[in-house]
């Protein structure tokens, strides 16, 4: 008799553990779906997140680099092409007036005797040996008998001060440095005198004029052009001995001295004192020639300290117009320099005379000291020491009172 | 009569031989020609060619140092982009360099790139947090870090001077560092960075507007680290150490000397001797002290040695120096300097950047002197390099 209750209860079992099972299955996959959606959106919010970092990071790098393009090209338009346009105009110019075989004229020099000394004398090297000009084809215009500053670059030699009375061209020059002290352009003065040596040398003499330096090196002089730059474009070599140059007599071992007022040493009663003891002191030991002029050619104002015992002045053997060439030939032959840091103290070491430059405002001498300290070091110049009078000031170096 | 055709064939050959010595001359003579033409030409042609190479090299040369200045941006850009705190350091080279350039040049980062000095640890030695004042608020003193003479040791093994790259010794710092912080979460603004830039124009290859366009140079306060009470009321203070622009020599040593107490003579002297040789190869001249010149070794240790010169410095009428070191500090202080020196060799670009950035910032006055200018004043047949000063 089969155990209808049994077997009932049995296949209840059955059909529960069946329905328990496929329960137990679907929740799973339930679960595992509910897990695999729930790890499908996470995945999907991480990507979401890295797509909005990602995008975050591109527009960053983007705008980084815009701004870096920018910069660099504000940098490259703004310095870099007009500087490379300056100088292929300046090097065009040069290349036109370097070809063929005619008579250049290389000035007229009006400006400042130390920019002449330090940057258009060995600009004028540079150009003759880049562009291999021949020195007999080269005229040189200046004043004050510097023919000798020319030597090696120019074998004529125009002197300005023959060409017009120095008062004439004192009140000439000043009235163009109304305008610039500097020659940036050609003046009407600058033109006058070139109808004048291009009558001598021939209409069709070509002309160097100084703007073309003052153009390649201003940018060097406001610190906007490296050293490397300035350096290209000047070939510093010593000076050359003058000729026919009326040197008054001498005293034997003696030192060259030359202070006058300008921007660096300005004509206080304090510097004068320090000025004084200096001299005082230095001619204790040695004669003492004051390269004074005695002439008014320019806005410097000469320190005069000929009553010092040991101090002679030779102002009187110079004429206006060989006056720097006398002042050359006489510190040529001194054992040493001693000056206002600028004009005159720039050719000393160039001419192998050890030199002690004085200034009291470094504010405008950095970029010439620079340039200097770097010219002289290439050439076998002599010794080239400049010297802060606050610095001896400060340390108390009281030159009146330093003991024989 | 036989003679007569030996002396026709004589003839002929004589002839003969000068129509061909006439025709070898031609020849050598067209071979010259078309030789020098040829070398005339090349000549002419060489000339062009030459330029062109050498504006091309020129050109190459200028292309690298914008490549460089360019890449050492970009490297900032990028270490400053990540935004995690910024370790400035660690400085281990010279004074002076630190004092002219690296902290100048922080300045200029942090200003540029507009940092918050919360975000900058500076790391240096010396007790300078102070110089960091408005760019790192927070300081680490490498030698509490690392024993001071383990520190020289390590130091003078790396075998230069300057930072160019991170050495063994850097690493190990910045590992300090991190130890101390409790983190390696954070950058290094390495001091490499900044002397890769800066020899562009060491060199001579940008402007000096060029360093000004990455510095910037303010006015810093010294902290007190010793009780001032200890400093005469007014003084001068003096630093003057060998270096190679102003060797140790014996004349050397007896002109300071005769400096020093002149100076004495007028205002009480501090002497910044350190008595130190842990930062660089640069050692001081001791002079003997008389009851106005007072030595500061007493109150330095390694640890502060520089923030106590600092502290003193800032306190002086005028310091008076060996040009290099705390002399390009000093006019950040207020204070009126001069820099002496016999041997401008090294410090023809340091000078420029020196006497431009004082004069714009209107601080202390920074005046250089060369003292070989003072042997003017002494007799023909002494040989000291430096006379005059006694």
């Amino acid at each position: 008799m089969p155990n209808f209750p049994v077997a009932a209860q049995n296949l209840t079992r059955a059909a529960f553990n069946h329905l328990a099972r496929l329960g137990r299955r679907s929740g799973q996959r339930s679960r595992r779906t509910m897990k695999q959606v729930r790890e499908s959106l996470k995945e999907a919010r991480a990507n979401v997140r890295a797509a909005a970092a990602a995008t975050r990071d591109a527009s960053s790098t983007t705008r980084s680099g815009a701004i870096r393009m920018t910069r660099y090209w504000r940098r490259v338009h703004g310095r870099t092409l007009p500087r490379v346009a300056g100088d292929v105009r300046a090097r065009v110019e040069l290349w036109r007036v370097a070809r063929g075989n005619g008579p250049i004229i290389v000035g007229p020099w009006l400006s400042e005797v130390g920019y002449e000394v330090l940057y258009w004398v060995p600009f004028l090297r540079w150009f003759v040996d880049y562009y291999r000009v021949d020195p007999a084809r080269v005229v040189a215009v200046s004043r004050g008998g510097v023919s000798a500053w020319y030597g090696d670059i120019a074998r004529e030699y125009v002197e300005l001060l023959e060409l017009y009375p120095p008062d004439e061209f004192a009140a000439k020059n000043r009235a163009r440095l109304s305008n610039d002290q500097k020659q940036l352009g050609i003046s009407g003065f600058d033109s006058e005198i070139l109808d004048k040596v291009r009558a001598r040398f021939g209409g069709n003499a070509a002309i160097c004029h100084p703007s073309v330096m003052f153009r390649l090196l201003r940018q060097f002089w406001l610190g906007n052009e490296s050293l490397d730059y300035a350096l290209s474009y000047l070939s510093y070599r010593p000076v050359g001995t003058g000729t026919s140059v009326p040197v008054p007599p001498l005293p034997p071992d003696f030192v060259a001295m030359k202070f006058y007022s300008a921007r660096s040493l300005a004509a206080d009663a304090r510097h004068r004192e320090l000025l004084r003891g200096l001299i005082r002191r230095i001619a204790q030991r040695h004669p003492v020639v004051l390269l004074s002029t005695g002439l008014a050619l320019d806005e410097h104002e000469d320190f005069l300290f000929a009553d010092l015992p040991g101090v002679t002045n030779v102002a009187g053997s110079m004429r206006p117009e060989n006056n720097l060439g006398v002042q050359t030939e006489i510190i040529r032959r001194a054992r040493r320099f001693v000056g206002t840091c600028g004009s005159v103290a720039w050719l000393a070491p160039m001419l192998g005379t050890d030199t002690l430059a004085v200034y009291s405002d470094d504010h405008l001498l950095t970029s010439h000291l620079y340039a200097a300290r770097h010219g002289y070091a290439s050439m076998s110049a002599g010794r080239f020491a400049p010297l802060d009078l606050n610095a001896l000031e400060q340390s108390d170096v009281n030159l009146s009172e330093l003991p024989c | 009569m036989s003679l007569l055709p030996q002396a026709v064939r004589n003839l002929a050959r004589q002839r003969q031989r000068r129509v061909a010595g006439q025709v070898k001359q031609v020849a050598r003579q067209g071979e010259h020609g078309v030789i020098n033409a040829t070398k005339s030409i090349l000549r002419r042609l060489r000339r062009p060619v030459r330029a062109i190479s050498r504006r091309k090299a020129l050109l190459e040369k200028q292309w690298g140092y914008f490549r460089t200045e360019w890449q050492i941006e970009r490297e900032l850009e990028t270490i400053i982009a990540r935004g995690r705190p910024l370790v400035v350091g660690p400085w281990i080279s010279e004074v002076g360099f630190e004092a002219l350039y690296w902290i100048p040049f922080l300045h200029w980062v942090q200003t540029a790139f507009r940092l918050d000095p919360d975000r900058l640890i500076a790391v240096s030695r010396g007790g300078v947090g102070g110089w960091y004042q408005g760019v790192a608020s927070r300081y680490i003193e490498i030698w509490d870090l690392m024993d001071p003479v383990e520190f020289a040791r390590r130091n003078a093994e790396r075998g230069v001077t300057k930072q160019y790259e991170r050495s063994p010794l850097d690493e190990d710092i910045v590992a300090a560092v991190a130890r101390s912080l409790g983190t390696d979460e954070f950058d290094v603004l390495h001091p490499g960075l900044m002397y890769r830039l800066f020899t562009l124009y060491w060199s001579g290859h940008r402007a000096m507007g060029f360093m000004d366009a990455h510095t910037r140079f303010t006015r810093i306060d010294a902290p007190p680290l010793i009780d001032p009470a200890l400093l005469p009321r007014d003084y001068i203070a003096v630093k003057f150490y060998a270096a190679r622009s102003l060797p140790d020599t014996p004349e050397m040593r007896a002109q300071l000397r005769t400096l020093v107490h002149r100076l004495s003579e007028r205002m009480p002297v501090v002497l910044l001797d350190t008595g130190l040789v842990l930062d660089d190869d640069h050692a001081d001249y001791a002079f003997a002290g008389s009851g106005r010149i007072v030595s500061a070794r007493p109150w330095l240790t390694p640890q502060t040695n520089l923030g106590v010169q600092t502290q003193i410095v800032a306190g002086a009428r005028a310091f008076v120096g060996t040009c290099g070191s705390i002399a390009w500090l000093a006019p950040r202080l207020g204070v009126d300097t001069s820099a002496l020196y016999v041997d401008p060799k090294w410090l023809h670009a340091h000078l420029a950047v020196a006497m431009r950035a004082y004069h714009k910032l209107g601080a202390g006055r920074f005046a250089a002197a060369d003292l070989r200018a003072i042997d003017v004043l002494t007799p023909a047949d002494a040989s000291s390099p430096v006379r005059g000063l006694d």
